[in-house]
């Protein structure tokens, strides 16, 4: 009997080592999410006990036209906003993958953006698309062009927002730079015994080795474009252009009293998130190689 | 990389949506009850507001008061607290606040309290002042501090053009006229460079509506902002902005700053509240206030805050005692104090104010705060959207807007 407990024990021994982690995943995860589920069915307004009022939440949401805007308003940004990122961040790592002297400053000084907060990003932002003393309009005097109210103009609000985004590519960068080195030489040259040009080399062989990184940063995009909240919260953005999802979240739930309703828009996110990351996934297939699958 | 960790890893990421929350730790005191008071008051501010709690701790025998300072999100960490169960005991609150706060009874209904209260006779109170701090005719907290909007003028711009000073008198009509008169181009560029107002989402449109005997939602919770009335006031706005010009447009007002302008010396007239200090900062002009302009009826746009008990603290009555220890203090320290009594003091408080006091007063006595709702959040999001902000852009006529906005809070009101 001894011998068998002993035996148990060991078997489960590591599990006690990981306890810490498992609890705070239930209680600190797991616990609000499944009690979000229930939040999302309430009329919660954070100070009185939720009442359970069944999906109208949701039948509201689909009926309210401020929900349609933020979403429409986030889906541009983000048809825009990701593939300019991806080729931005690509071309970035691809400049910086060079063997030159001082290559390791141009590396940081890319990468600086990554590292600094979202709030102060944003008041970086307010002053450079400032319209009359602004960086951006300043440059634009230069060459003779008159700015535009940067976010004071409804029409220039979403082209502001993925200037910002890209400013901020050269954080992708690293990810690539990592897949760009991982490319093994001998590739490159068995190519150029065959006369290949770089152009060529990179489609043929670059590109090819380098999309599960773009798979990755395309998932990542995705999620961060429909996260978007910090510099639109403190920026914001005339005619509601600068509403995006988050921040017609956080209103609900902080400034109208409907925690309940704005846990449905959560929601309502994340099935959109998941089914287009889903989607993504399933695609992955026809345009992802994975060395380690094919042989 | 390996396919199964780039699927964990984007995995990993699309379920974390973590919630936090904070948490606070209750005292409790043998002898005194101790009471927690949540102020936005930081830096000077709060070392004058500890100054009066210190004060008043050293005197009473049964509370002793700890000031908790929030400066930034304010309403979100108090509703946090809240809905912790760990409420501070005694919350500032802006007016328009109000009514959702209490009809979610996070706060105490002090009706009967304040009506036995010899202290602090409710009476004293500026009726629309008051009024700001009641909900369905309830009473949940004393007003301690109120700005009722005045105008402000550049008495050195009024001399150089040799017009008149503003007066009580003035309409909008004759505002208009002058402010045509004042704005200009100074030193000949071709752009105007002095301005006769400034407006960009601030005075609220309200002080239009209610001087032409329009609202947004009447005393009876009717949506009334479509009436012939308001419409009247939202066109005069209209004019202001889009017809006449004699205000910066949001592009510079963005750039330039609002009340920098006017301390530039570049608007003629300005709306602030009673208890800016432009008197006392500005030095290369000579600073004139008066009250705003009226149409059909008089009336400004009064901004009050309120301080009001938790309604889970442990003891109410010392709770009250020391909310109107509290209150009586606050009338010795704020500029504008929302009691009559106290009015004629304000030189007292804000030496600058002296010339101003004649105008404070007039303003307090026509001075309101909005019809406050539970909705009051949601009301002003769909004004500013769908009214305000349109006809700066000078998107929508005044019909158009009032009609989208009347067409909404409707719909909003109704749910």
């Amino acid at each position: 009997m001894r011998l068998i407990s002993v035996k148990n024990f060991k078997k489960y021994e590591g599990y006690l080592f990981i306890m810490p982690w498992i609890l705070g995943m239930l209680f600190f995860t797991i616990g609000p999410i499944i009690f979000a589920i229930y939040i999302g069915l309430t009329d919660w307004n954070v100070l009185t006990k939720p009442n359970y009022i069944g999906f109208k939440n949701y039948i509201d949401i689909f009926q309210d036209e401020n929900f349609w805007n933020s979403l429409m308003v986030t889906v541009k940004f983000a048809v825009f906003a990701i593939p300019l990122g991806i080729v931005t961040s690509l071309t970035i790592a691809i400049l910086m993958n060079k063997d030159l002297k001082l290559i390791k400053i141009f590396r940081t000084i890319y990468y600086l953006p990554a590292v600094v907060s979202g709030v102060a990003v944003a008041l970086l932002w307010r002053w450079v698309l400032d319209p009359e003393f602004g960086l951006v309009n300043l440059l634009l005097g230069q060459i003779g062009i008159q700015g535009p109210g940067w976010l004071s103009d409804p029409n220039w609000v979403l082209p502001s927002y993925i200037m910002m985004a890209l400013w901020g590519a050269g954080g992708g960068m690293i990810t690539y730079l990592v897949g760009l080195r991982e490319v093994p030489k001998t590739l490159y040259e068995a190519a150029e015994i065959d006369g290949a040009g770089a152009i060529t080399k990179f489609i043929k062989i670059t590109l090819p080795l380098l999309t599960p990184i773009l798979f990755y940063n395309l998932v990542m995009g995705i999620i961060g474009s429909f996260r978007k909240f910090t510099d639109a919260y403190i920026l914001g953005g005339a005619g509601n252009q600068g509403k995006f999802y988050l921040v017609y979240l956080y209103e609900n739930a902080f400034k109208f009293f409907k925690m309940g309703y704005a846990t449905a828009l959560a929601w309502i996110l994340f099935v959109i998130i998941f089914l287009i990351t889903l989607l993504v996934f399933k695609s992955s297939s026809f345009w992802v190689y994975y060395e380690s699958s094919e042989n | 990389m390996k396919k199964s960790s780039i699927v964990i890893l984007a995995l990993v990421v699309v379920f974390l949506f973590v919630l936090t929350g904070c948490n606070t730790t209750k005292k409790i005191s043998n002898e005194k009850v101790v009471l927690k008071l949540a102020t936005w008051a930081g830096a000077e501010e709060l070392k004058e507001l500890q100054g009066i709690v210190d004060g008043l701790n050293t005197k009473s025998e049964d509370y002793q008061i700890e000031v908790m300072s929030i400066p930034s999100d304010y309403y979100i960490k108090i509703q946090t607290m809240i809905a912790g169960n760990t409420a501070p005991d005694f919350m500032w609150l802006s007016q328009e606040k109000i009514p959702a706060f209490a009809s979610m009874g996070a706060i105490l209904d002090i009706t009967d309290m304040a009506q036995k209260n010899k202290d602090l006779n409710i009476k004293g109170f500026y009726k629309a002042t008051l009024q700001t701090a009641k909900y369905n005719e309830k009473l949940y907290g004393y007003p301690w501090i109120s700005q009722p909007v005045i105008m402000y003028y550049n008495k050195n711009i009024f001399d150089g053009a040799e017009i008149p000073y503003p007066t009580m008198d003035m309409t909008w009509t004759e505002f208009i006229e002058v402010g045509k008169k004042l704005t200009k181009d100074i030193n000949g560029d071709g752009k105007n460079d002095q301005y006769g107002f400034i407006v960009n989402g601030w005075p609220p449109v309200h002080i239009w509506l209610w001087t032409y005997g329009g609202d947004v939602i009447n005393s009876e919770g009717k949506v009334v902002i479509d009436s012939k009335e308001s419409v009247e006031g939202i066109k005069v706005l209209y004019d202001i902005i889009n017809t006449y010009k004699i205000t910066p447009n949001s592009a510079q007002i963005e750039t330039q700053g609002f009340g920098e302008q006017f301390k530039t010396g570049k608007i003629a007239m300005f709306m602030g509240g009673a208890g800016d200090d432009f008197e006392k900062t500005i030095k290369d002009f000579e600073v004139g206030t008066s009250t705003i302009p009226y149409a059909s009826q008089r009336a400004t746009f009064n901004w009050i805050a309120s301080t009001v008990i938790s309604s889970k603290t442990k003891n109410k009555e010392v709770a009250f005692k020391a909310l109107s220890d509290l209150t009586k203090e606050f009338f010795n320290w704020k500029v504008v104090p929302p009691v009559k009594s106290k009015v004629d003091d304000i030189a007292k408080i804000r030496p600058d104010k002296e010339a101003a006091i004649s105008i404070i007063k007039k303003s307090m006595e026509f001075g309101r705060g909005f019809n406050n709702n539970v909705k009051q959040a949601e009301i002003d999001t769909i004004i500013w959207e769908n009214l305000y902000d349109k006809i700066l852009r000078g998107e929508l006529s005044p019909e158009e807007a009032a009609k989208n906005t009347a067409t909404k809070l409707r719909k909003l009101l109704e749910k």
